[in-house]
């Protein structure tokens, strides 16, 4: 189990940055074409968001490293399992800077009056 | 404990209609050294892809100790070398090795020249020389119970190659190997015994003269 968490890091940092890259342009595009903007609609984009910018991240990363997926194979997984637990990692990250946020935005407005 | 013993029969595997491999049964127990030749094109790596589990034929039966296996990397059962460079960039080395290579020979792999002059890095910052050398040892040293070796000669120094010989024989001991390259004075040097492709089929080399015969050379030094 904590090699398949090691492997699984090691698989979700090679998409990281492509990650980031597509899913800020994701919710950039989404919210220039949401039209009014409600705390329920910003949790739908999110998460639309990090849905599309993951799917963008796994598909360039196919076309441009897929010869890494040897190294991962190798381990003993296959790339649909690292597909998986990765995407877990990524919504959960994303989940928890949703509730984070959402928890400072209601302190500041607690302590501002 | 038993040795295990890794069978691959019945393999049909065609491209555009062109049969490449049709009437195919090879079987490598641990502890041995299985060569593999055969001429451009025949189907070694492709055979070694099927056993693995990333290339889908019309037909197989791979299995080990009679248990069928559809994906040979599962539960790292059986590790193979690609002819390309398949470690990931941007992580340093020992983070790459630590959970890849065989506990039993972690001191041994670590002792290496080339991993102790270069653990610490990653993998942009090698030579191509290096790097080869290095995902050629971390896959001879892999946890797997099999190891497929897809011309771990090449693109080597002869003296790399002469590095690589002891320590395949000495990790045989415990595991199989088949390992496939077009130098194959190197293959009949490290292996206990040699399977030949040719027209689709594997032939069982009993003596040298039998690479002549099979026209897989023309002539033997």
């Amino acid at each position: 189990m904590k090699r398949l968490g090691i492997h699984t890091f090691q698989f979700y940092r090679l998409l990281l940055l492509y990650n980031i890259a597509f899913t800020v342009l994701a919710l950039f595009l989404l919210i220039f074409n949401a039209g009014s903007i409600n705390a329920g609609t910003v949790v739908v984009l999110l998460i639309s968001a990090k849905i599309i910018g993951f799917i963008s991240a796994l598909a360039l990363h196919y076309f441009s490293a897929k010869e890494n997926y040897f190294y991962f194979r190798n381990a003993g997984y296959g790339i649909k399992r690292m597909f998986i637990s990765t995407f877990a990692i990524d919504l959960s990250i994303c989940v928890l800077l949703i509730i984070l946020s959402k928890i400072i935005l209601h302190a500041a407005t607690y302590f501002k009056g | 404990m038993q040795p295990l013993t890794l069978k691959v029969d019945s393999v049909q595997l065609e491209f555009d209609g062109r049969m490449i491999l049709q009437d195919v049964y090879l079987d490598c127990k641990q502890g041995e050294i299985v060569g593999l030749l055969g001429r451009n094109g025949c189907g070694k790596s492709s055979l070694l892809r099927i056993i693995f589990g990333i290339l889908t034929p019309g037909f197989k039966h791979v299995s080990i100790n009679d248990q069928y296996i559809s994906k040979g990397y599962h539960q790292t059962r059986i590790a193979y070398l690609p002819q390309h460079n398949y470690l990931p960039r941007g992580i340093p080395i020992e983070k790459l090795a630590k959970n890849f290579i065989d506990p039993v020979f972690w001191d041994e792999f670590s002792s290496l020249d080339i991993y102790k002059d270069h653990f610490n890095k990653t993998v942009g910052q090698l030579s191509g020389g290096e790097l080869r050398q290095l995902e050629t040892l971390m896959i001879i040293y892999n946890k797997a119970d099999f190891i497929l070796l897809d011309e771990p000669f090449t693109h080597i120094s002869p003296i790399q190659a002469e590095l690589f010989k002891p320590i395949i024989k000495r990790c045989a001991q415990h595991k199989g190997f088949i390992i496939t390259d077009h130098q194959y004075r190197n293959i009949i040097d490290v292996s206990d015994r040699i399977i030949l492709i040719s027209d689709g089929s594997t032939k069982h080399v009993k003596s040298k003269e039998d690479l002549i015969t099979w026209g897989y050379v023309s002539h033997l030094d």
